[in-house]
């Protein structure tokens, strides 16, 4: 899609991950999300009709039939707004009942096939330019990290490393725009995929997991702070063992004080519809597909969601995004 | 793979794009052939036409690569074939690239190109060989117009997308983006990009799609089974959409369109062209059908200049552009109606009849204006209509409405007052002026008017040649004079004729002349104007009168010793006598023109008034002469007719 089209009034953000790594089915989960928050704080509305259209069609897709979007092909871009609670203090001014203005954070996202970040000679060079300007441009990103595909392929670092080194070359090599040399982008740093077995059980190994009091789920969630934590160890345990030079790559090209980590599912954990309370016993929420070890084995099958969807940690990220850029823009704005 | 010898054999390169089933890679090239086009070029081909990510499968898109001798034409087959290592549908796409000049030699359709390709199987390395029926695309009743639409709009350079065809086959969709294709010159697929589906972002790649939104406001969209609408096509796009859905054989027009190979582009020029193409094909189509492109063109284009030269009082650029629509060479009955409701409309829209252009050049302004808007056409409703949209016309515009449509001055009292009436007869053309005054059931206070119009006009030594050109079309208004006047007053029907030939001819007539008036008085009540002529001539009308009646003779073909016994007889009594010398001096003429105004009542000032009653007596005597030789006539060609019958 054209780059085009980011309204100036639009935060961009940008999906950063390898192919398969959930970009896409983070987006598509956000509705459903939010409307399972127990705040019901935030809403989220499509700002032109393909973006209206994308989240009724997911929303639709994950929770009424189970099914995942499709593998993306081209650069998406989305234009979403979401209305929040009021800002500020909102008292009475001279006996008048105090206007409420919801909080509006106007986001344009890209979403572009997790192939454009390999370096690959499938990619035309005018694509790969692209792409860096589209990250340029943006004030924020949502990187994600796959623990399985880790598992499996140990390859994050090479979605990472080439658009990561061109982009600062852009940024950073030939301005003094951003003196102390690091990226100004935000960084929401999410290992997707909470729900698997395998990254469940290296959270609960390290005994990261607790829950929420208010959660009658009983959900199990990592916390925020322990999330880096997490990270680290499923990067240690990678297939090829470089997950963790990412990690640093990551601290050394963005501000720390920018960078946030998050440990997420799409679509959460398996909730036996008549209990409906959390089994370790039986937590997993996907269908399960050929496994990847075995390639020989059955021909593969499409993935399906088993039971509801209830999304951990998808509109957080989101959201401490677009709150950054407000605050950013409310405090005069730091460069970028 | 197709033994069918009409088909042709041709070659294809081709590349296939998607995932080994199981894979956790994205999308990528998996085999190519190896031919001219490299990885890297169908690498390009993929980035430039993607239509996004997939939502219903299988879709075709169309698009092309290269210039010149190098340009060809891509098709490309999306199909789900399996599932991804993350258990997604995986969309595969075979690319075929087939060379322009191969595909425009054999006028291939993208949907034979389609059906002969996607059953192909892709040999390990080399080029793929297929069959392929060199048909052209044929466009059914159903979509015909919306396609002829889409394509118009193609050329105002922006992207189509048409919504709501969702629920079509993938096979009609593709059909209707051949038939837009084949509503445009072959050689625009040199750059025609299509898909019968895009994602709402892929339309802005994409020139013509169907899609569920149009991805900008470029994006020209269009509802699939509504009528496309045209009213936004800027000019030579609405000229090309007149051209194709007048053209009386469509079918005809696909096969000369697909003729015109050579490459156009969707740039201004290429636009252009295309339209000079259709134009071209046109012209040579016949039937008169291929001026009329040049002439809408034309004709609308100097409106339009002349509406803005009007609205800012350029009058040189007003003239130059009334000039330009007298001099387009063309005749009111051959316009479309389509077409005149075109000039129509811009005539109203830019208020052109309202309009009050210098005096010397009003006449001319309505005249083309009326017959370039309303035409032939002009009846009752469209005089109603106009003087709606100018209740206050100027006179000349009165004037020209009946001439366009003499019959329209009956209705016009209706809607204009007297004076207006009277005022417009002024600016009428001679000829109309007959024409009002001898129109069946026409008002009697309007036959005097126009009578008094046209003697004014040919009076104080200004004779006008229309005038008699006029009369003797109109057998000198013998029927409107005898109308005018009551029988008893037969000497005022005998000055009206006077006057009138004086206006006409002067105050003496030639032979001629006096010729050409007897050859209209074989009819009843011709009294008078024989006798007004007679006073006009002199000594000799009787001969003259004689002769006009053997001339009748004459023209039957009867033994030559019949003719001659009739002649002997016939011009054997002589009138004879000098011409009296009547004074005819202004005073009386002005009692007449008075009398006309007035229709019916007779006038009996004009004579008793001045006392000059004695002038009348001659005129007298050479009205009841005149009454006289016209029954002596009749009596003759009754006679000869009785003789001519006994000889037969
Ligand atoms: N268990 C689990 N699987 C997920 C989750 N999110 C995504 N997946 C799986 O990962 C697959 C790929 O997800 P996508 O969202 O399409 O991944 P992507 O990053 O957009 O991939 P590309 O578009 O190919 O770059 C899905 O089809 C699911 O099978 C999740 O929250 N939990
Ligand atoms: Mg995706």
């Amino acid at each position: 899609m054209s780059d085009e089209g980011s309204g100036r009034d639009h935060t961009d953000i940008a999906m950063w991950g390898a192919p398969g790594s959930g970009k896409t089915t983070l987006l598509a989960a956000l509705s459903i999300a939010l409307s399972r928050r127990p705040q019901q704080d935030w809403r989220i509305v499509g700002g032109d009709a393909p973006s209206t259209d994308f989240l009724i069609q997911n929303t639709l897709a994950l929770s009424g039939v189970g099914e995942f979007p499709e593998a993306t092909k081209d650069r998406n871009r989305y234009r979403w707004t979401l209305l929040g609670p009021p800002a500020g203090k909102n008292g009475r001014r001279r006996g008048k009942p105090a206007q409420v203005t919801a909080t509006r954070i106007n986001i344009n996202l890209m979403d572009p096939p997790g192939g454009s970040f390999g370096d690959s000679h499938h990619l035309s060079t005018a694509d790969k330019s692209e792409l860096i300007s589209s990250l340029e441009k943006s004030k924020g990103i949502i990187f994600l990290f796959d623990p399985i595909r880790e598992f499996e392929k140990g390859d994050a670092f090479n979605y990472l490393f080439a658009p990561l080194s061109q982009l600062a070359s852009q940024m950073l090599a030939s301005s003094d725009k951003y003196p102390d040399g690091k990226l100004p982008h935000h960084l929401a740093i999410c290992i997707t995929k909470f729900d698997e077995l395998r990254v469940l059980q290296t959270a609960s190994e390290l005994t990261l997991l607790t829950t929420d009091p208010d959660d009658v789920h009983q959900f199990p969630r990592v916390p925020q702070d322990d999330a880096a934590q997490l990270l680290q160890e499923l990067c240690s345990i990678s297939a090829t063992g470089n997950a963790d030079i990412m990690l640093n790559t990551l601290t050394h090209f963005f501000h720390e004080d920018r960078i946030k980590y998050y440990v997420t599912s799409s679509i959460g954990f398996y909730l036996d519809p008549m209990r409906k309370v959390f089994d370790m016993a039986d937590p997993v929420n996907l269908v399960p597909h050929a496994p990847l070890s075995s390639p020989s084995a059955a021909e593969p099958m499409p993935s399906r969601i088993r039971g509801q969807v209830h999304p951990i940690n998808v509109v957080e990220p989101v959201l401490w995004l677009g709150q950054q850029v407000l605050n950013e823009h409310a405090n005069g704005s730091p460069a970028g | 793979m197709n033994s069918d010898p009409s088909a042709v054999w041709l070659t294809a390169e081709w590349a296939v794009e998607g995932k080994p089933p199981g894979s956790v890679e994205d999308y990528q090239i998996l085999k190519h052939s190896k031919g001219p086009l490299l990885h890297e070029d169908f690498t390009q081909i993929i980035a430039r036409f993607s239509t996004g990510t997939p939502e219903l499968l299988p879709q075709v898109t169309i698009a092309w690569v290269g210039d010149k001798a190098n340009t060809r034409l891509i098709l490309a087959i999306h199909r789900w074939t399996g599932y991804d290592g993350r258990g997604r549908r995986i969309a595969t796409s075979r690319y075929f690239s087939v060379l322009y000049h191969w595909a425009a030699e054999y006028h291939l359709s993208y949907e034979a190109l389609f059906h002969a390709l996607d059953g192909s199987a892709p040999p390990s390395d080399d080029l793929v060989e297929f069959a392929v029926q060199p048909h052209l695309a044929t466009v059914g009743d159903t979509i015909r117009a919306t396609a002829m639409g889409t394509a118009a709009l193609l050329l105002t350079g922006r992207h189509v997308c048409v919504l709501e065809g969702g629920a079509l086959s993938m096979d009609d969709r593709l059909r209707f983006l051949d038939a837009v294709a084949a509503f445009l010159p072959y050689g625009m697929r040199t750059r025609l990009t299509a898909s019968t589906w895009s994602s709402s972002a892929s339309t802005d790649k994409i020139r013509l799609s169907f899609a569920s939104h149009p991805g900008s406001d470029k994006v020209i969209p269009i509802v699939w089974g509504e009528p496309v609408s045209p009213s936004y096509l800027p000019e030579h796009a609405q000229t090309y959409l007149d051209l194709l859905t007048h053209h009386p054989d469509p079918a005809e027009l696909i096969v000369r369109l697909a003729m015109e190979r050579d490459p156009l582009t969707f740039k201004p020029e290429g636009c252009a062209g295309a339209v000079e193409v259709l134009e071209n094909i046109c012209v040579s189509t016949g039937r008169g059908y291929g001026e009329y492109a040049v002439r809408l063109h034309k004709v609308e284009r100097t409106l339009t200049r002349y509406a803005d030269a009007a609205g800012n009082g350029w009058l040189s650029e007003m003239n130059t552009a009334v000039g330009q629509l007298i001099d387009l060479k063309w005749s009111a009955e051959d316009f479309f109606d389509a077409e005149r409701r075109r000039y129509r409309k811009l005539i109203r829209d830019r208020r052109l009849l309202a309009s009050r252009p210098p005096e010397g050049m009003r006449a001319d302004v309505y005249a083309v204006l009326l017959t370039v808007g309303y035409g032939q056409a002009l009846g009752p409703e469209d005089v109603e209509e106009i003087l709606t949209d100018v209740p206050e016309p100027s006179l000349e515009l009165i004037a020209a409405l009946s001439s366009m449509e003499p019959a329209v001055v009956r209705s016009l009292p209706r809607l204009l007052s007297k004076e207006a009436m009277e005022g417009a007869f002024a600016f009428m053309q001679t000829g109309t002026l007959a024409e009002v005054a001898a129109e069946e059931g026409q008002a009697t206070w309007l036959m005097a008017l126009a009578c008094n119009e046209l003697v004014a006009r040919g009076s104080g030594g200004r004779q006008d040649p229309c005038i008699a050109e006029a009369l003797n079309a109109h057998d000198y208004l013998i029927d409107v004079i005898r109308e005018l006047h009551p029988p008893e007053s037969a000497h005022h029907r005998f000055t009206g004729h006077r006057v009138m030939l004086q206006a006409a001819y002067g105050d003496a007539l030639d032979g001629d002349e006096l010729k050409e008036i007897f050859s209209r008085v074989l009819v009843p009540g011709a009294g008078p104007l024989i006798a007004a002529a007679s006073s006009l001539y002199g000594s000799g009308a009787g001969r003259v009168l004689l002769d006009a009646a053997f001339h009748q003779v004459e023209k039957t073909p009867l033994p030559a010793g019949v003719l001659d016994a009739v002649k002997g007889d016939l011009l054997k009594p002589e009138l004879a006598g000098a011409p009296p010398k009547l004074p005819w001096p202004s005073a009386l003429h002005r009692g007449i023109r008075r009398f006309l105004r007035r229709g019916r009542r007779p006038a009996r000032s004009s004579r008793s008034g001045d006392g000059k009653s004695s002038w009348m007596s001659p005129a007298m005597v050479y009205t009841l002469r005149a009454i006289a030789i016209s029954i002596v006539v009749f009596v003759i060609a009754l006679g000869v007719g009785y003789l001519i019958a006994q000889a037969l």
